[in-house]
Formats: C-alpha cells, sequence, structure tokens
C-alpha cells in the first residue's frame, strides 16, 4: 500500500517545514494592489496632461505652425507623454495580471478598463489644475516632457514672420513703435502702425507675446499680435479677455477667431502680409 | 473553530475545514487530504507529462509540501481542488521544463465513465471514435494536441472541472477557456478526419 501520506508527514517533520505565514502572503498581494494604485495614479497623470496638450496646444494653428495636426501633437511632446501612458498600461496589465484573482478578467477588458479609469481620472487632474503639478517636476528632469517650453519655441519661427518674446518696455499712449527682443536675445523695434484695437489690448496685458510681421533692417512691421499666457498669469488671461468683451462688435467684425491674422499666414513673410490684409487695419474686412 | 480530537472515526471534513485544522496545528489532518487527492492529482499529472509512475511520485510529493508550505495563502473564493490543481499543474510543467523532454510511451487508462463525458459534451465525432471503443487511439490523437488544448480537455472530460475550476487551475479567463476548448475539439475533429 502507498503510504504517500506517512512519507510527506514524516518528510514535513524531519525538515522542519512550516507553513509561510499568512501575513507574508497578505504582504504580497497588497504590495501589488499599491503597485496597480501608483500606475492607475501614474496613468492617469500622463492622460491629465495629454489632454492639456490636446486642449491648450492651439490646434487650430497646426497647419500653420507644423503643417499637420500629427506633427504638432508630436511637437508639443504628445509623443513623449504619451509614451509614459503606453509603459504605465503595461505595468498596470502586468500587476493586474499578477494580482490574487486579476487572470480571472480578459486582456481586453483589463486595457479599456484601465483606458477609461485612466482618461476619467486624468480630465478631474486636468480640469482641477493639478496637471499643472504633474508636468512641472517632471519637465524639470525630463526636458523632452516639457510641453509649456515646446509651446512657446513652436511659435518663433522668423522665416514664417513669426517672432515670440518680450516688450522692453510698457505699451500705452497708441505707441507707433516699441523696442522687443525675442526668446533668442535678439533685438528689434517693432512698427505698430498697422495694428488693430485688439492688438493693442493684448500689447497692454500680456509680457509674453507671438508677433506676426515682416522683417527689415532690424524692424518688425506688425501685422498682429497674440498672447501667449503662461500658468500665472491667469489673472492678466480674464482681464484681458474680459476686455476683448467690451471692443464694440463692428470693429471686432466677423473673422473666425480673435487672431485669424494668424490663421491666414502663409509660408513666407511677405506672404503673410499680403494675405492677411496688414497694410491699412487687419480688422476692417 | 475545530477541535484537536482526530477525525478518521466522524463523517468526512470538508476540505476547508481540514486546511483550517491544519493551520491550528493539526499536522495529522493534512494527511486525510493527501490520501483525498493523491490518486486524483497522480492521474493528472500523469496525463499532463506523459511521465512514469516514480517520476509521477516524485512530482505528487512535491506538490503536498508546496501545498502545505503555502496554505494560509489558500481562501475560500477558489475551491481547495482547483487550487491544489494548480499547484500540481505549475509543477508537473516546470518539472518537464527542467527536463527539457517530454517523454512517450506512458499508457494511461481511460475507463467507461470519462468517455461517456465526452460523449455527453460533444458531437458525433468523439462518439464515433469511441463507439469504435478505440480509446487508445483517443489518447494518442489527444496527445498530439498542443500543450493549452490538452490541458483544457483532459481538465474538462478526464477530471471532470467545470468551466470556472479550470480557469482557477491554469489562470486563465472564463471566456479563454471556453474558446480554448471549442478550438481543441476542433483540432481533434480535423486530426479525426486525417485518421480516417
Amino acid at each position: 500500500m502507498n503510504n504517500l501520506d506517512q512519507k510527506i508527514l514524516q518528510k514535513i517533520r524531519e525538515e522542519k517545514i512550516t507553513p509561510k505565514s499568512k501575513w507574508l502572503f497578505q504582504l504580497k498581494w497588497w504590495t501589488i494592489r499599491l503597485a496597480i494604485l501608483l500606475s492607475l495614479l501614474l496613468a492617469s497623470a500622463t492622460f491629465a496632461v495629454i489632454l492639456k496638450i490636446l486642449f491648450e496646444g492651439e490646434f487650430n494653428f497646426a497647419k500653420l505652425l507644423s503643417g499637420g495636426y500629427l506633427i504638432h501633437f508630436a511637437r508639443l511632446t504628445g509623443l513623449t507623454w504619451l509614451g509614459f501612458s503606453v509603459l504605465a498600461l503595461v505595468l498596470l496589465k502586468i500587476e493586474i495580471r499578477n494580482s490574487k484573482y486579476g487572470y480571472r478578467v480578459p486582456d481586453w477588458l483589463v486595457l479599456v478598463g484601465s483606458i477609461v479609469v485612466s482618461l476619467a481620472l486624468g480630465y478631474v487632474l486636468y480640469k482641477s489644475g493639478y496637471v499643472n503639478k504633474i508636468e512641472k517636476p517632471i519637465a524639470r528632469v525630463f526636458p523632452p516632457a516639457n510641453f509649456e517650453e515646446f509651446k512657446v519655441q513652436i511659435w518663433h519661427q522668423p522665416a514664417k514672420g513669426l517672432f515670440v518674446g518680450t516688450l522692453l518696455q510698457d505699451y500705452y499712449n497708441d505707441a507707433s513703435q516699441l523696442s522687443f527682443t525675442d526668446i533668442n536675445g535678439n533685438m528689434y523695434t517693432l512698427d505698430l502702425t498697422h495694428i488693430s484695437p485688439i492688438d493693442k489690448l493684448v500689447l497692454e496685458h500680456a509680457s509674453l507675446l507671438v508677433v506676426l510681421g515682416e522683417l527689415k533692417d532690424n524692424t518688425i512691421t506688425v501685422c498682429a499680435v497674440k498672447p501667449i499666457f503662461q500658468e500665472y498669469e491667469l489673472e492678466s488671461k480674464h482681464t484681458f479677455r474680459q476686455s476683448i468683451k467690451n471692443i464694440p462688435a463692428e470693429i471686432l467684425g466677423d473673422r473666425k477667431g480673435i487672431f485669424g491674422s494668424f490663421l491666414h499666414a502663409d509660408e513666407t513673410s511677405a506672404d503673410i502680409l499680403r494675405k492677411s490684409k496688414c497694410k491699412g487695419n487687419s480688422l476692417q474686412n | 473553530m475545530y477541535s484537536s480530537q482526530p477525525q478518521s472515526s466522524k463523517s468526512p471534513l470538508s476540505d476547508t475545514d481540514i486546511v483550517t485544522s491544519v493551520l491550528n496545528g493539526n499536522l495529522e489532518d493534512y494527511g486525510i487530504l493527501i490520501n483525498r487527492y493523491e490518486p486524483k492529482l497522480k492521474r493528472y499529472i500523469m496525463r499532463l507529462s506523459n511521465i512514469s509512475q516514480e517520476d509521477a511520485d516524485d512530482i505528487l510529493q512535491d506538490v503536498f509540501i508546496k501545498a502545505y508550505y503555502n496554505l494560509a495563502d489558500f481562501d475560500q473564493k477558489m475551491s481547495f481542488s482547483a487550487w491544489i490543481y494548480r499547484i500540481a499543474h505549475n509543477t508537473t510543467i516546470s518539472h518537464y521544463r527542467k527536463q527539457k523532454a517530454r517523454p512517450h510511451g506512458n499508457y494511461v487508462y481511460i475507463d467507461e465513465k470519462i468517455l461517456q463525458n465526452l460523449i455527453h459534451d460533444d458531437t458525433d465525432i468523439l462518439s464515433d471514435l469511441i463507439k469504435q471503443e478505440d480509446a487508445e487511439k483517443l489518447v494518442q490523437l489527444l496527445e498530439e494536441l498542443e500543450p493549452k488544448y490538452k490541458e483544457v480537455l483532459w481538465l474538462r472530460y478526464f477530471e471532470n472541472k467545470d468551466y470556472s475550476e479550470i480557469s482557477d487551475i491554469l489562470q486563465i479567463p472564463k471566456g479563454t477557456v471556453s474558446t480554448l476548448l471549442y478550438r481543441a475539439k476542433k483540432k481533434l475533429k480535423s486530426k479525426l478526419k486525417k485518421y480516417e
């Protein structure tokens, strides 16, 4: 007769084998659960930044700035953050698969569920403003992820007549000329004789500007100006938007978007001036 | 709470009660579980890996030692049977991966009851084969299947496990069990056509 039971019990006694403590198992499963939670938060954070890129990346200017939506997304660090989100989702899948009963859930459901939950949480993070507390620290450590930085740089394309920079003096009293320095430290004089009331408001409220115009002999004949409000300038942004509302409708016209001049811009600065009807008042007709 | 009196003279305890008793320090009660599962697990190990009885005994011993060592991880969200079958499955796979070869030629007996399970659950193809009393051929055809198909068929028809238990043993979703079974039967059918 086979006495396997006695053999095994004897071996257990001889080798003093004892069952592993249940607390060790609890520690293992809770560690995996914590890892799942952290990966979910990571995925949500990355989706929050991707949403920020999509909502604040000015895709209406994608063709002007980048030649297409996908390239625009890529240039705004979208692919970097997409890479992070893929990594987070892969981690999530592995962790769920290795959890106590995670194998019972089909892979496709894990993936879809992870994406849905991460997107939902990501949206909450974006809307609440916490996304900025996520993006900045990571961007400091990993510069290719710096959306705010790339968003500024993407506008600076002198060959297309687009210059990003700051005024060296305050704008007031309908000044016709101002000194301007671009993000690379080059100094210019801005010829403001063709600007519109909206452009004047921009000059009054925004510290960082995009200037659309034609460069000749270190002077930029300005066709239009667009603000780039930084995160800390929310109040200025709000005041600016309120001021826009005070401009009479007949002056605003029915242009699509306040910065329609930029949408008309083309390959060369000469085309910019021609197509955007910059000479004279760009707001008329 | 479980008492410390020997239980062999009383009505059979459930697996869960025995586990609780063993974890409370009654090692002798583990012998009841061993006796209860030894024949089934041995048969399963031999079917899964096609090894000799002696090797199967060695693996079986490993399985019970591992089960004892990890006993505190068992909970009632799955059946003890599925839990220990899972340990047996993983230990067997691990054993023949180390061996890097799967032996052939060990006959595995199939009794009438198992054949009846197959007939009831499926179709013309298997019942034809069984009517021809060609159980040996059936086993040969099953052996030719890929491991993932063979495993689900063995568990479903030879070990009489339901889809939930197979899911827990192989650690795959129930939907995957269903898909694998469907494909396994289809492959068996095409092999049978070649055989004819």
